[in-house]
């Protein structure tokens, strides 16, 4: 009798599994940012789903950048982590769902249309909505009463959003546009020569890690202050940066695939831009150009609060 | 691997003038004439987003991760300058793995890497923002007298491990960076005032503007120090050092940057009284100067070159004469049986009486940041001058002209294998060319976490005083008594060195782990060997004489690991360890009257088998900050004048407060160093007591 108990719970465990599936996680290498995420994403997606035996399987492309193997037949969702995986799984034609993460936005509208009527996917970028930047800038730098951005061909798209803010804000907004064959350090110039405070948005023809240093520099010289979008520009001389760590984007994942099961939909909601973020501030930036110093956990809680009463 | 001279020397000074010639044709391709999106990567990637810039430069001359490094480096930052409570710059260097730092007087410092020193430590090239600042007269570093003071530095990067490859001859046990701030980051008047034990009296006032596109500071110094108070020989090593220095920064346009900075330092430093001299307490006075451009200008396709020029002059004059009587210690008419008849009269002697002057220029290109192969390749040429009646029985200058050429390699096979190849030959007018390697290769698990092996060879040469040793007693009536210590035909000495690194990254990069293993053995080593066999100019008073030679060998082997743990800017804990081996095969005497061989010296003890340092930093609420310091260095011989030094602990402590009144912003420190109990330093005569001091900052 107890054999047949035991046959009839493992027929019950073995269908419970074959009912949730397992989630296919695939990125690139087993660097630190990626392992911080899948490690963070399935941690997050048990405690979510109460399923602490739900199985992550975790896959990394080979040297070619391609799988090394098959989808597993049970893989109810792919979860591509990065750009470069985002690019190898994008050209497979998978079978399941894939959400897209720690790819910025540019890459995604690229590689798939944002709207479509029952999409397959979606996304988690790893780049902030340039509103979080602007309330924050706003909160540090009350003061500043012209904005400066410059915007290149990637990031030209945030120039509705952008105009749109300024109008709705007491600020006035400069834009400088950088064609992709022009020279951005002159457009720099002339941004800080006109605004009294600057948000970078990466832009790899206009601003990006390698020429971030001029326009830092140029702007602190004009004393004006430049918010950033990670921790690396705080760190080079911005006044304050707010970003997403992997493990938070991690945690965005879960929540986002645990909902899509929960609803069981058959088509992915729209890409998000990270829900969590945090706030660094470089205090001796920001005093030396007379910001407010603000403690950046509060900081953080208020621009949260602002967005959920201004989404 | 010797070369040609003449060929090697053309070749060197053909590479200088064509990057010279390079550097002044680029006109029409600047960053800023054309753009610079050639080469920029089409599309975003996540590292936009989330990439650290960690980088270290020192080690291979390119902004590199320290995962990447084929060194080990150990990088300080201002953090860790404030919470170690330091008041002297070489204080810092006790942080570093391995590396010793000592005061042969209070007004001398003595900083050393895997021991084996003097009061003259003549192995470590020491950079201020690019510029060598060893003399070229011992080859040695004046602390006091670096022309920077410790509010300026940005950070301190230390190669250890032999980095002649890229730095020339001085950098054989490593190579100490000193990166000032950008005069942009200091914008505004600064000024801290210092006071404390042993009557220390230091003030710093800065200001930082600019004008136009011109970024400068401008710093005024005064050092005021009264040296060992537990000094059992009431050696007069006190200190009255003045100073000022500017750096300014012009970027006519975006691809240019042009550095200049001037130094001017000058001092009263206490001498006499040292046991084996004895000559009564007086002033030497130290004059100081620098002068220093680098232009730089950025390329179109992300590569740069600049072209740096310099010049470092000191001089030290100590012109005390003494009467013969006092000098030997005997009576006034003793003297004429000692000296063929000669009556007392008053002699100069001293070994800090000289002037020295150094003359460089180097042009440098580094490849795009791009692809699998970044390469660094430059040259430069130098001129060294030194004149001392006292150290060389001539009142000439002694030149030393040298050229080099150097490159650097980085070639990355894919994201997990990284090759370093670093090259520098080196010639002079002194001694035959010869080229310094280093291979290293990186193997990276992941960008957090590398293993690294590496082989280098690298040569020191002689410096000037051993090259022209010819120390003499100048009396009034105008002959020498020669001291009897001369300089032998010398060659360089050798380094080879093996190492096995790893550096590693965890919990979300707040924790840095380093460790190395490493053999080095030294070979050709320069020091002074007794002859007994020369003759005695006057025989009445037999002085050893002593020549500087070639001889024996040195191996030093051992481990060395650092981890720091940064929780936030200023809460910190980072703790170094050394553990090192050595042998020693170097001789007493180099002859025997007897023609018996030569004994071995026994040296095991000029390297501490355990050397240990700890810093901790925690901020509090109300802008308070407290942070220790732990050292430890176990028993110890210094060379020549220093002694056998028994094992010490050092624990210093550091209380502070920040605070701001409307746009100033305050900082009051209480600092109390070797809290525990006295320890010696370099001679058994310098006692370190307690000592406590009370630092004030301002910036408005």
């Amino acid at each position: 009798m107890w054999q047949l108990c035991c046959l009839l719970l493992l027929l019950g465990i073995q269908q419970v599994q074959a009912e949730s599936g397992s989630i296919l996680v695939i990125t690139s290498s087993d660097a630190e940012l990626y392992t911080r995420f899948s490690d963070s994403f399935e941690m997050q997606y048990k405690a979510l789903t109460g399923k602490p035996g739900a199985r992550i399987n975790k896959i990394r492309l080979n040297e070619n950048g391609q799988l090394p193997g098959s989808v597993p037949a049970d893989t109810i969702m792919t979860v591509s982590v990065g750009t470069k995986t985002a690019r190898a799984v994008n050209v497979l034609e998978l079978a399941t769902p894939v959400l897209y993460t720690l790819i910025p936005a540019s890459i995604y509208q690229s590689l798939l249309p944002l709207t479509v009527p029952c999409a397959r996917q979606s996304a988690i970028f790893i780049d902030q909505p340039v509103a979080r930047q602007a309330q924050l800038a706003q909160a540090i730098f009350p003061q500043a009463k012209t904005y400066g951005v410059l915007l290149g061909p990637t990031s030209g798209r945030h120039r509705d959003t952008l105009e749109a803010l300024a109008v709705k804000s007491d600020w006035r907004l400069v834009i400088k546009e950088v064609a992709a064959d022009s020279e951005p350090e002159w457009k720099t110039r002339e941004l800080v020569d006109e605004t009294d405070l600057i948000i970078a948005i990466n832009d790899p023809h206009a601003l990006n890690r390698n020429n971030a240093k001029w326009l830092l520099y140029s702007a602190y010289q004009h004393r004006n202050p430049v918010i950033g979008f990670s921790r690396a520009y705080a760190k080079a001389g911005a006044a304050a940066s707010v970003f997403s760590t992997p493990e938070q984007i991690g945690k965005q994942a879960a929540e986002f695939i645990s909902q899509h099961e929960k609803d069981d939909r058959k088509c992915m909601t729209a890409p998000e831009f990270p829900a969590y973020f945090k706030v660094i501030i470089n205090s001796d930036v920001t005093h030396s150009l007379g910001g407010r110093e603000k403690d950046e956990t509060e900081l953080l809680k208020s621009i949260a609060e602002d967005e959920k009463v201004n989404p | 691997m010797s070369i040609q001279n003449n060929t090697f020397r053309t070749l060197a000074r053909t590479l200088l003038y064509l990057l010279a010639l390079t550097a002044a044709c680029l006109e029409g391709s600047a960053l800023a004439d054309t753009g610079n999106t050639a080469s920029y990567d089409e599309y975003e990637t996540e590292e936009d987003f989330v990439g650290e810039i960690d980088t270290v430069i020192s080690a291979t001359r390119i902004s590199q991760l320290l995962t990447e490094s084929p060194s080990s480096v150990t990088i300080i930052d201002q953090a860790m300058i404030q919470a170690s409570g330091a008041i002297e710059v070489a204080d810092v260097m006790r942080l570093v793995p391995g590396m010793q730092v000592s005061y042969p007087t209070g007004n001398r410092a003595a900083v050393t890497y895997h021991g084996y020193s003097d009061s003259f430590p003549r192995s470590m090239e020491v950079l201020v923002d690019g510029r060598a600042i060893y003399q070229p007269s011992f080859s040695d570093v004046d602390w006091m007298f670096l022309g920077v003071v410790l509010e300026d530095i940005e950070r301190i990067e230390v190669i250890r491990g032999p980095n002649s490859p890229l730095y020339g001859s001085n950098a054989i046990d490593g190579v100490i960076n000193i990166i000032t701030k950008q005069p942009y980051q200091e914008r505004g008047t600064f000024a801290r005032a210092t006071a404390g034990d042993m009557n220390t009296r230091n003030g710093v006032l800065r200001h930082g503007d600019s004008i136009g596109e011109l970024d400068y500071r401008i710093t005024l110094n005064y050092q005021e120090a009264d040296g060992f108070d537990g000094n059992l020989d009431s050696t007069n090593d006190d200190r009255r050092i003045k100073g000022i220095s500017t750096r300014g920064i012009w970027n006519p346009r975006p691809s240019d940057e042009i550095d200049f900075q001037l130094g001017f330092s000058e001092g009263a430093l206490g001498a006499g009284a040292e046991p084996t001299e004895n000559p009564p307490p007086h002033d030497r006075d130290v004059i100081s100067q620098y002068q220093f451009i680098n232009w730089r200008r950025a390329l179109k396709d992300q590569s740069d070159i600049s072209w740096k020029t310099y010049h470092n002059g000191y001089s030290s004059t100590d012109d005390y004469r003494q009467l013969l009587s006092d000098a030997f210690d005997v009576p006034p008419e003793v003297i004429p049986f000692l000296l063929d008849g000669r009556p007392d009269q008053k002699a100069g002697y001293s070994t800090y009486d000289y002037k020295g002057h150094r003359y460089d220029t180097e042009v440098q290109y580094t490849s795009p940041h791009t692809g699998k192969l970044r390469s660094v390749i430059g040259a430069g040429a130098r001129i060294d001058r030194f004149k001392s009646e006292t150290l060389t029985n001539d009142n000439d200058w002694h030149d030393e002209v040298s050229e080099r050429v150097f490159v650097n390699l980085g070639y990355r096979a894919n994201s997990h294998v990284l090759m370093n190849l670093g090259l520098m030959g080196e010639a002079s007018d002194q001694y035959s060319s010869y080229l310094s390697p280093r291979l290293g290769l990186n193997l990276l698990f992941n960008p957090e976490h590398s293993v690294r092996i590496s082989y280098a060879k690298a040569r020191r040469k002689p410096s000037l005083v051993e090259e022209n040793f010819e120390w003499i007693f100048k009396l009034d009536d105008g002959t020498d008594y020669i001291n009897n210590r001369l300089s032998d035909d010398l060659r360089p000495e050798s380094l080879e060195s093996y190492e096995l690194g790893y550096v590693g990254y965890f919990f979300n990069r707040k924790l840095l782990l380093d460790a190395k293993v490493f053999k080095e053995r030294t070979t050709d080593i320069i020091h002074s060997l007794i002859d007994r066999s020369a003759e005695q100019p006057f025989p009445a008073i037999p002085v050893g004489t002593s020549v500087f030679m070639n001889d024996g060998k040195r191996i030093v082997k051992g481990g060395e690991i650092m981890l720091k743990y940064q929780a936030g800017p200023r809460d910190f804990i980072s703790l170094s360890y050394a553990n090192m081996d050595v042998d020693v095969y170097v001789h007493r005497v180099f002859n025997k009257p007897n023609g018996k061989p030569a004994a071995f010296r026994d040296q095991d003890d000029t390297v501490p088998k355990h050397t240990i340092s700890i810093l901790a930093s925690k901020t509090l609420p109300m802008g308070f900050e407290i942070s220790g310091g732990f050292y430890r260095i176990s028993d110890m011989a210094w060379l020549s004048d220093g002694n056998e030094l028994d094992d010490y602990n050092r624990i210093d402590g550091r209380i502070a407060r920040r605070w701001k009144s409307g746009a100033s912003r305050m900082m009051l420190e209480g600092i109390v160093q070797n809290m525990g109990g006295d320890y010696t330093s370099f001679r058994d005569q310098n006692t370190f007591e307690t000592r406590a001091f009370v630092r004030f900052s301002i910036q408005f």
